[in-house]
């Protein structure tokens, strides 16, 4: 079945997934990946947890975060439904405890949703790197 | 696919393992509600989670549970509610002993 599997996604793929620095890099054995998958519930499952007194003071929301939301609206739409919002949630509840609980709610909309259009093939890790890295470099010149 | 219960009908949540997506929160598997309404029909949150969408709609429920049913030792007026949209898979009837 494993082979089966590998044939399908591509074991570098798969690989690279499972290991990127991006997405699921608190997932990084396959061992922790069985433990997941033995649990009853997800990490993300809280409700009715004790959590403590709740602050009330107004959050953050910065533009990037408004942006990667209405790219996710636009790239969901009717014509496109490329992301779905059932599919970037089963991706931050895959991400590890880890690295879910380090990022932020729209960090980790983000980060799933680019892992998602990885896997479609929408484009590649290696351009989305290279188009980040340029951005960094046209920064740092001005 | 039509809805197999009807509104008043007493309900047990399936208490079983959640793996991949699921919607139904972990406090309230294995609890006892009521249904309060049928919602209509709708794809299974659990496959859209992975990109499929070919399968059939599935009745999706407004169900009403009393606080003091879920938590132990809760205080508050016997009358508390929460209420949970639940899909008809996570679903048993609660039939009489």
């Amino acid at each position: 079945m494993d082979a089966e599997i590998g044939r399908r996604v591509g074991v570098q793929d798969l690989v690279r997934l499972v290991t990127s620095e991006i997405g699921y890099g608190a997932v990084t054995s396959f061992s922790s990946l069985r433990e997941l998958e033995t649990m009853d519930y997800g990490y993300h499952d809280v409700g009715g947890n004790e959590a403590g007194p709740i602050s009330q003071g107004e959050l953050r929301w910065d533009f990037w975060a408004k942006q990667s939301e209405a790219m996710r609206v636009i790239l969901g739409d009717g014509s496109r439904r490329l992301v779905s919002l059932d599919e970037l949630r089963r991706g931050f509840e895959n991400f590890g405890e880890a690295l879910y609980n380090r990022l932020g709610f729209y960090e980790r909309r983000l980060v799933s949703m680019v892992n998602l259009l990885i896997e479609k093939e929408v484009f590649t890790r290696e351009e989305i790197d290279a188009r980040v890295a340029a951005i960094q470099l046209a920064r740092e010149g001005d | 696919m039509s809805a197999r219960f009807a509104s008043g009908t007493a309900v047990i949540i399936v208490d079983r393992p959640a793996h991949g997506h699921v919607r139904v929160p972990r406090y309230i598997r294995g609890k006892r509600g009521r249904v309060a309404e049928c919602l209509g029909a709708f794809l299974n949150p659990e496959d859209l989670a992975f990109g499929k969408t070919a399968g059939p709609a599935i009745p999706l429920y407004r169900i009403r549970f009393q606080q003091g049913a879920i938590w132990s030792g809760y205080d508050g007026p016997p009358k508390d509610s929460v209420f949970i949209e639940i899909p008809e898979h996570w679903l048993k009837e609660d039939l009489p002993l």
